[in-house]
This record gives C-alpha cells, sequence and structure tokens, in this order.
C-alpha cells in the first residue's frame, strides 16, 4: 500500500505539472517568432516537453516492487 | 491520375483484410486463445481516437494555426497520467457489472434508470452525428482527390444528387461493412475480439503510412525540417505561424480545446468502448497510459513539416489544407505512395466509423428501444436474439445516414477539425455524471438528468445550433442579433460573454451541466437502489464480488429460459453449466434460484441488453422483489463506512476486554499478596512476642526480686539470653526470608559439581553430628555432576536440612544418608534420617511459613519455622522442586531437585 499511495501521487503531481507547463503563462514563455536550429522553439518546446511527460509516466508506471520487497519495507515499517 | 477502379479494388481489398483479421480474431477468442489479450494490442485498440481528423484535419488547422492543432493530443497525454487511478476505478466497476456502454454505465450508476440511459443514447447519437459526418467526408474527399488530381474543378461538379455522391456510396459501404461486422451474431459477452483486432491492425496502417508521408515530404521533397521549416516568415505581420496567438481565440481557446480532448479521450462512446468494455485485463492500464502518449507522438511529430511544406508548395490557396497530406505526393506524382496514404487516411476513417457505429446501435438497441419494448410488452415470447440484431442492424444504417445528411447539411462550410471539436464538446457532457458518480455518492438521479440535460441544450444551442445557421439553414439574423432580437440570448454570445465559440459553448455547458447535477443532487432524494448502485460504484475497491440485491423467488428454469430468450439456448446451456461447475452445484430444473444465481442471470442478459433492460427482465420473472427499501437502506447506507466503523468498534471493545481481564487477574493477585502478608505480619508478631514475652517476664522477676539467689538469677538469666538468641536467629530469618521473596537476593550464579558444595555442607555441620553422635553416610555420585547454582544458598539449603536431620534424630542411635543421582535432567539430593518421621497430613505443610511440628515428645522445638519455607524458596528459585517423603515412625527423606 505504501508503494501504491506514492506512485498514485507521483502521477497526480505529473498531471497537474502538465496542466501547468502546457498553458498560458508558460506557453507565452516559448511562444515567440524565433528559431533554435532552425525549427521554432515553440514546436521544439512542444515536442520536448511531451517527450519527457511520457518518460516520466513510463517511469512511474513500470517501476515496480516485487511482492517479497513490498512485505520487507511493510514489516521494516512495522 | 489514378484508375477509379485501381482506387475502388484496392480500398475493398484492404475492407476484406480488416474483415478478415476479425474473422481470425474471433475465432480464436472462441477457442479460447485471445490474440487480442496484451497491452500492446490494448494500445492500438485506443489508437482509435485517431480519426481522419488527425490524418487530414491535423494538416489543415496547423497550415493556418501553427500549433493549434496540438491541444486534441496534449489533452490526452495529460489525461492518461490519471488513467492509473481513474480509469481504472471505471475498468473495475464495468467489469464487476458488465457494462456495456457509457449509457449504461451511467444509467446504471444511477440507479439503473431507463431514463437516463436513454437521455445518455441520445445524447451520444446526436453528438457523435457530426464526428461520423467527418470521416464521410474525408474519405469521399480523399477518394475524389486520387481520383481527380490535379484536376480538382472536377471534384465541385461531383455530387449535385445522392446517387452519384461519392459520399452517399461511401456512408453505404460504411453501413454494409460495420453491419457485416458488428452484428453477425449475438454475443452473451459485451466484448468484440474481432473488432478490436481489426481496429489495432488499422492504427498500424494509419501511423505507417502517415510516417511514411511525412518521412518523404520532409526529407525527400525538402531537405529536412530545417529546410521546410525554413518558409516561416519571421518578419511577417504578428503573430506569425511559429508563436501560440496565431490561434482564434489564443490561450483560452488552447485551454478550453486541451480540456474538452482530456475529457474525449475517456468519454466519447467509441474511447468508452475500447477503453473500458473491450478492456481484457486492468493491468493493460499501465502500458497503454504511456504507449497510448507515445503513439499520439509519433503521429503527430511530421503534421507541422507537412503543413510548412504545403504552405509552400501550394502558396495559390487551390488546394484546401486538409488534403495537404495527400496531394503533395500526388504533385511530385508518387502514386503508390499516395495510395498508401490514402489507405491510411481510409483505416483512420474506417475505424472511427465502425467502432462508432457499433457501439451506438448498441447504445441504441439496448438503452434506448430495449426499454421502451419491455415497458410496452410487444415483444415475443420465444427467441429474441434475431429481434436484438434486427434492431442494431437499423440502429447502425440510421446512425450513419445521419451522418451523411449532416454532412450534406453543413459539412462543406466547416474544415474537419472545426467539426470534430463539436462531437467532443457533447462527449464531454458525460464526464460530470461519469466523475461525480464514481467519487461522490450523494450524486442522484434527478441531479444526473438535470445535468445531462442542461449540458445538452446549452451545447446544442451555442455550438449545434450555430453550425446550422453558418451553413445558412436557418438566419444569420439568431447569431448577429438573438432569438426574437434578444441580443443577451445570442448562441454564441451568451449573456453577453465575449469568448471564442468554443471556449464559451465549453463554458457554458459545463457550468449548467456541474452545476445542474450538484444543485438537484443536494436538494432531492435518492431512491434505494440508487443509494446502493452509489454505495457499489464509489466503493468498487471494497465490494467487488457483488451485492445481493435480489432476494429470490425465480425457479431456475424460468431464469435459463429467460436467458435463452436474448443470448440463445446454445449460450445460456454453456453459461449455466460454467456457472454450477463453478459453484459446485447441480442445478434442478424446479428448485428456487438463490440470489446469486438471479444475480448471476441479471449479469449474464447484462452483457448483451445493457443493465437497465436486464434489471427489467429479471424483474419480471423473479417477482421484482429487490429488497426491503427501509431494511437495505439501513444496511446499505454508508455501507462500509459502516462496516469498517463497527470493526474498529469490535476491536477496540476486544481490546479493553482483554485489558480489563487483566488487570482482575492482577487484582486477584494482589488481593491474595496482601491477604499474605496480613497473615505473615500476624504470624511474625506472634512468634515475636512469644520470646519478648519470656524475656520481659524473667527480667521482671529478676528487677522485682534483688534478693534473689544467685544460682537462681543466673539460670534466669541464661534463658533471657537463650531467648534473645532466639530473638535474633528469628529476624535475621525473617530478613532473609523477605529478601528471597522479593526477589532483591543477589545470586551468584555458577557452574559447579554438587558433590563439592554437598562436602562443604557436610563439612559446616560435622560439629553437630559429633556433639550428637549421630552417624552420616554420603554416597558421593560416579561421576561430577554439574549443576548451575549460587553456591551459598545450596549450602544453606544442606545445612538447614542436615540440622533438621540432626535435630530429628535420637542421639547415638541416630544415622543420616545423603545419597545424589542424576535422573534425567535432573539432579536428585536426597537427606534420609532415622527420626520419628512426619505425618502425611503435614508433609506439604512443612515448607510453610512458621509451620513447625508441635507434638514431638520433647515438647517445644528449637528453630524459627522459616528454614524449610527460605529453603522451598532458594529451590524454585534454581527451578528445583523440594519434597519430603516419609513413613511415620521410620525416618523421613527430604528430596530436592536441581536441573543439571
Amino acid at each position: 500500500m505504501i508503494h501504491s499511495s506514492r506512485q498514485h501521487s507521483r502521477l497526480i503531481l505529473l498531471f497537474i505539472v502538465g496542466i501547468i507547463a502546457l498553458n498560458y503563462p508558460i506557453l507565452a514563455l516559448f511562444s515567440k517568432p524565433t528559431k533554435w536550429f532552425g525549427i521554432p522553439i515553440l514546436y521544439l518546446y512542444f515536442f520536448a516537453f511531451w517527450s519527457f511527460f511520457i518518460t516520466a509516466m513510463a517511469i512511474f508506471l513500470e517501476e515496480k516492487i516485487s511482492p517479497n520487497k513490498t512485505n520487507m519495507i511493510t514489516k521494516a515499517k512495522g | 491520375m489514378l484508375q477509379e477502379w485501381v482506387i475502388l479494388l484496392v480500398s475493398l481489398c484492404y475492407l476484406g483484410i480488416l474483415f478478415g483479421i476479425a474473422y481470425y480474431a474471433d475465432k480464436r477468442a472462441d477457442a479460447g486463445r485471445s490474440i487480442i489479450s496484451n497491452p500492446y494490442i490494448y494500445t492500438l485498440s485506443i489508437a482509435i481516437y485517431c480519426t481522419a481528423w488527425t490524418f487530414y484535419g491535423s494538416v489543415g488547422r496547423a497550415a493556418s494555426n501553427g500549433v493549434g492543432f496540438l491541444p486534441i493530443y496534449i489533452g490526452p497525454t495529460i489525461m492518461a497520467a490519471t488513467w492509473w487511478l481513474v480509469l481504472r476505478k471505471i475498468i473495475r466497476i464495468a467489469k464487476t457489472y458488465r457494462i456495456t456502454s457509457i449509457a449504461d454505465f451511467i444509467a446504471s450508476r444511477y440507479g439503473k434508470s431507463a431514463a437516463v440511459s436513454g437521455l445518455v443514447t441520445i445524447i451520444a447519437v446526436v453528438g457523435i452525428i457530426p464526428y461520423i459526418s467527418l470521416q464521410l467526408k474525408a474519405i469521399s474527399i480523399s477518394f475524389n482527390v486520387m481520383n481527380y488530381y490535379p484536376e480538382m474543378e472536377l471534384i465541385s461538379s461531383q455530387g449535385t444528387s445522392i446517387w452519384n455522391d461519392t459520399a452517399f456510396a461511401v456512408t453505404m459501404i460504411m453501413a454494409a461493412f460495420s453491419i457485416l461486422f458488428g452484428t453477425r451474431n449475438i454475443d452473451a459477452t459485451e466484448r468484440h475480439e474481432g473488432m478490436i483486432a481489426a481496429i489495432a491492425f488499422e492504427s498500424i496502417i494509419k501511423l505507417l503510412s502517415f510516417t511514411a508521408a511525412g518521412i518523404f515530404i520532409t526529407f525527400f521533397m525538402f531537405d529536412g525540417p530545417t529546410h521546410v521549416f525554413s518558409s516561416i516568415d519571421l518578419n511577417q505581420p504578428q503573430p506569425s505561424l511559429t508563436e501560440l496567438e496565431i490561434m482564434p481565440g489564443g490561450y483560452t481557446n488552447w485551454f478550453s480545446l486541451t480540456f474538452l480532448a482530456m475529457m474525449a479521450i475517456l468519454f466519447l462512446p467509441r474511447q468508452f468502448q475500447v477503453l473500458v468494455v473491450e478492456n481484457v485485463n486492468e493491468n493493460h492500464v499501465r502500458k497503454a497510459a504511456w504507449l497510448f502518449p507515445l503513439y499520439l507522438l509519433v503521429i503527430n511529430i511530421f503534421v507541422l513539416p507537412i503543413a510548412m511544406a504545403g504552405n509552400q508548395i501550394f502558396s495559390g490557396g487551390n488546394i484546401d489544407p486538409d488534403i495537404f497530406v495527400l496531394a503533395l505526393p500526388l504533385a511530385k506524382g508518387m502514386k503508390t505512395l499516395a495510395l498508401f496514404i490514402y489507405i491510411g487516411g481510409l483505416s483512420a476513417s474506417t475505424g472511427m466509423v465502425i467502432v462508432a457505429a457499433i457501439t451506438l446501435s448498441t447504445m441504441v438497441c439496448n438503452d434506448l428501444i430495449m426499454p421502451i419494448l419491455l415497458r410496452l410488452e410487444v415483444l415475443p415470447k420465444e427467441d429474441m436474439s434475431g429481434t436484438l440484431l434486427t434492431i442494431r442492424r437499423f440502429s447502425i444504417l440510421i446512425v450513419l445516414l445521419l451522418g451523411y445528411f449532416y454532412f450534406r447539411l453543413v459539412g462543406e462550410s466547416y474544415t474537419l477539425a472545426s467539426t470534430g471539436i463539436l462531437s467532443f464538446a457533447a462527449a464531454a457532457q458525460f464526464a460530470p455524471a461519469i466523475l461525480l458518480g464514481i467519487y461522490w455518492k450523494g450524486a442522484n438521479r434527478n441531479g444526473a438528468i438535470s445535468g445531462l440535460i442542461a449540458g445538452f441544450m446549452v451545447w446544442a444551442y451555442t455550438l449545434l445550433l450555430p453550425s446550422l445557421i453558418k451553413s445558412s439553414w436557418l438566419p444569420m439574423e439568431y447569431l448577429t442579433h438573438g432569438p426574437f432580437g434578444i441580443t443577451l440570448l445570442r448562441p454564441c454570445q451568451l449573456f453577453g460573454i465575449q469568448l471564442d465559440p468554443v471556449s464559451h459553448s465549453v463554458f457554458w455547458s459545463m457550468l449548467a451541466n456541474c452545476g445542474m447535477i450538484a444543485v438537484v443532487s443536494m436538494f432531492s432524494k435518492q431512491k434505494s437502489i440508487e443509494h446502493i448502485q452509489a454505495s457499489l460504484f464509489v466503493n468498487i475497491y471494497q465490494h467487488s464480488d457483488g451485492a445481493r440485491l435480489w432476494r429470490g423467488k425465480a425457479m431456475a428454469i424460468d431464469l435459463k429460459k429467460l436467458a435463452a430468450r436474448f443470448i440463445g439456448l446454445r449460450h445460456t446451456r454453456e453459461a449455466f453449466i460454467s456457472y454450477e461447475h463453478r459453484h459446485g452445484i447441480q442445478l434442478a430444473s424446479h428448485s428456487q434460484a438463490d440470489a446469486n444465481l438471479v444475480e448471476f442471470t441479471e449479469r449474464l442478459l447484462a452483457g448483451a441488453i445493457g443493465s437497465a433492460s436486464a434489471r427489467v427482465m429479471v424483474s419480471s420473472v423473479a417477482g421484482g422483489t429487490e429488497i426491503s427499501q427501509e431494511g437495505v437502506m439501513r444496511i446499505l447506507d454508508e455501507t462500509t463506512q459502516v462496516i469498517e466503523y463497527s470493526h474498529q468498534l469490535e476491536q477496540k471493545s476486544q481490546e479493553l476486554e482483554a485489558a480489563s481481564q487483566k488487570l482482575q487477574e492482577a487484582n486477584t493477585r494482589l488481593k491474595e499478596l496482601d491477604k499474605m502478608k496480613d497473615e505473615f505480619v500476624s504470624t511474625i508478631s506472634h512468634e515475636l512476642r512469644t520470646p519478648l514475652t519470656s524475656v520481659r517476664a524473667f527480667s521482671e522477676i529478676l528487677h522485682d526480686n534483688p534478693q534473689m539467689k544467685d544460682d537462681e538469677r543466673k539460670k534466669f538469666l541464661s534463658v533471657i539470653v537463650k531467648e534473645t538468641e532466639r530473638l535474633t536467629r528469628l529476624v535475621n530469618r525473617i530478613l532473609d526470608l523477605a529478601k528471597v521473596e522479593s526477589g532483591r537476593a543477589d545470586w551468584k550464579m555458577e557452574d559447579l559439581d554438587i558433590a563439592q558444595v554437598i562436602q562443604n555442607a557436610i563439612d559446616a555441620t560435622s560439629q553437630l553430628f559429633r556433639e550428637r553422635q549421630i552417624k552420616l553416610n554420603y554416597e558421593v555420585a560416579e561421576k561430577p555432576l554439574n549443576v548451575f547454582i549460587d553456591q551459598d544458598r545450596i549450602i544453606q539449603v544442606l545445612i538447614n536440612l542436615l540440622s533438621n536431620a540432626v535435630k530429628f534424630s535420637q542421639p547415638e542411635t541416630g544415622k543420616v544418608e545423603i545419597k545424589v543421582e542424576q535422573l534425567g535432567n535432573e539432579v536428585i539430593i536426597r537427606i534420609k534420617d532415622n527420626g520419628p518421621g512426619i505425618k502425611p497430613g503435614e508433609q506439604n505443610r512443612i515448607f510453610d511459613k512458621f509451620m513447625q511440628i508441635n507434638d514431638l515428645e520433647d515438647g517445644k522445638p528449637e528453630g524459627t519455622g522459616l528454614g524449610l519455607s527460605i529453603c522451598r524458596r532458594i529451590i524454585e528459585y534454581h527451578n528445583g522442586r523440594i519434597w519430603v517423603e516419609s513413613i511415620a515412625g521410620t525416618g523421613a527423606t527430604f528430596i530436592f531437585t536441581l536441573p543439571a
């Protein structure tokens, strides 16, 4: 339970970070007629953040603690 | 230009392949070897989210709005972070109660109400029609582009009547295909494995073909993304395509679209179908939650490059940006690639159309028409599965035709993307009823109905109506001056609020929807069935076992017949046999059905005809006694809290009881100790008084008779000395005993040979033996016997026992024996004398405090009466035992043991 509730709060945090990072006013920082490496920075920002978001989600969701280990943690706490 | 028959042939072949895949997957599923039961197929089936809107429409939007197409994909990505929490709960609920559609889900939550399921179905159908029309439009346009490019003006001359209209042909083909696909038979299950396999395949095709188009356009027609983006003029009047402000409505619109997409990914009827109803294992959500956003990311990477490339190459503006992705390869003469891209677009549209049509037709049949037919009681009594199929087939046809007519009405004047948004906003109306429904028990049927109606009306008024007006089917006056000239009611500026049309509609419809559901729920009462369902949904993780709500009055055979009417005889027989097998029972046909079986039948039926209808049907057989209202209210009202609470209470009271019992024990022990102490004190005072009295008496005599004779005086004084000695001894013993008893004595435990200890004791008492001329016989053990003892204390015991033996033996004839041996894990020490012995009745009591054997021939014994008591304490401290064996007249043997 300790593990799953921590996983849940991480996902909720990620959700909030996503909403903030992909809305006004953060977006306004990149909404400029400027290019980096020949690509408009707004486009770069979107795809970079998008990739980060997916990676973070994959890490949070795929991280598993084996049942034995969970037991040990619970025991240690108990 | 490609030959028309080539395009047609390829299209039909492609549909044939899809059909083959579905057929194969169904076969495998029947054989119990599902090919869709893994998170990857699940992810690909969710990718049905990417329709022609994505395939053609995104590029169209990007060409004029830059990143304006992105919220549709950003929203689901953000939402995916909550899937493991929210979606999993929805899936668990749907699986537990065999939910067949989103209408079924909402209706089931709000008391299995047929009114709710009908309402949701109507909203879904009306809301999705624009979306279907979008797909039909995309298919027919792409077909025409393939057919006529580059002579685009030929396209507009097409489609003057229904009969030579490509879109109508497409509609008919799609309808036929959906009917073949989704309504071949009525299954006992709500899942369509074949359909899922086919759309997973389509998701691969559309991703591959769009990526192929992107790579070709970006890297072969241009020299990579830098080259493509060089066409963007950064110096043009603000804002440029690299800025978000170029979107109409700016950041507000951005936020509204993101919100709509977040809701749409879960609550579009077809998304609900693939995400929830078709889900095989809720653990697949774990992978899909990040793989699906990855799919979205990949399919969107080339949207901006393609759009910018199109802007550059077709700068004349005679090509609709929605078809850039097809027109660009055609402009370079890449016909095969174009055909592949066309197939990708076809798969994007067909997937959506098929699933939406099947989903909606199931809803129309189960949640709208069936409840009405059941109420009217016009259904045939025999096999109904044929009727169900017919209803579903007609529903598919009607839904697609509605889509076609909407396309004819407004399709031409709207881009693909803006048509889709309309449906998204409609699907979002389900969000409050579902999300509040699974987390807030208070949300009730009246609230849900009011919220849905209010939200839907506002949506229709602020988005659907303007779309009809703008296509000049209604007078423009409505938009500019409001109905009947009331400017406050202008559909796009309701009450004078100035927002972009989408944000405007989202704001007002969500306000109305959430507001009504919350307020009405708070001010109206729930029926008991609603109460139960609310509790079951919200607390799904606590009771997945389902509640036994039926009080069975039905016969098993009746239930069997009922099920057979809807799902056919074979499926019913199989289901009931597996039920018997699972519960290890044999259902006699005329036995009374228990609540479990009634519940089982209801769920079985729910899989085929939806929960609202299933409930009506089962209650028709089971007599409709669900449960007594008040009784269940009391039990199920806040079920878990009460159970949890009472559980805790019970635990607490158990703990209390245990504690109080311990206290009671401690109290009894204390009382005993107190009594013992009282006895002890009174005995001691008595024992002390005896010598004191004699000392005092003799002292007084001496004091009162100063002229007493010397030898008499001497005699008296010697008595006094003796008595004081006795007194001293007594006090020492008492102190000693108190020390041992209270545990304050210092114990110096060591490993010693018992023989040595006994020898020490014998040495200490040898003087006594000599004085009274008593023989001592000590039998030494053959080998050393080691014991863990406090030497001084054990010597004290031995001296005590030896001096007792000497005391009670006759001088000269007396004989004392000491014997040591090991028996098992004990060392036994015996001290035997040949004195008068001890009567059986006194053998135990001599170890008590102040117990002395009084009836000795020579009167009052010496000693304090504490010696043996102390011995017992010491031996018990060593975990040994001490007792006496004796036959009166032949002597006594004191025996004690020590653990070896």
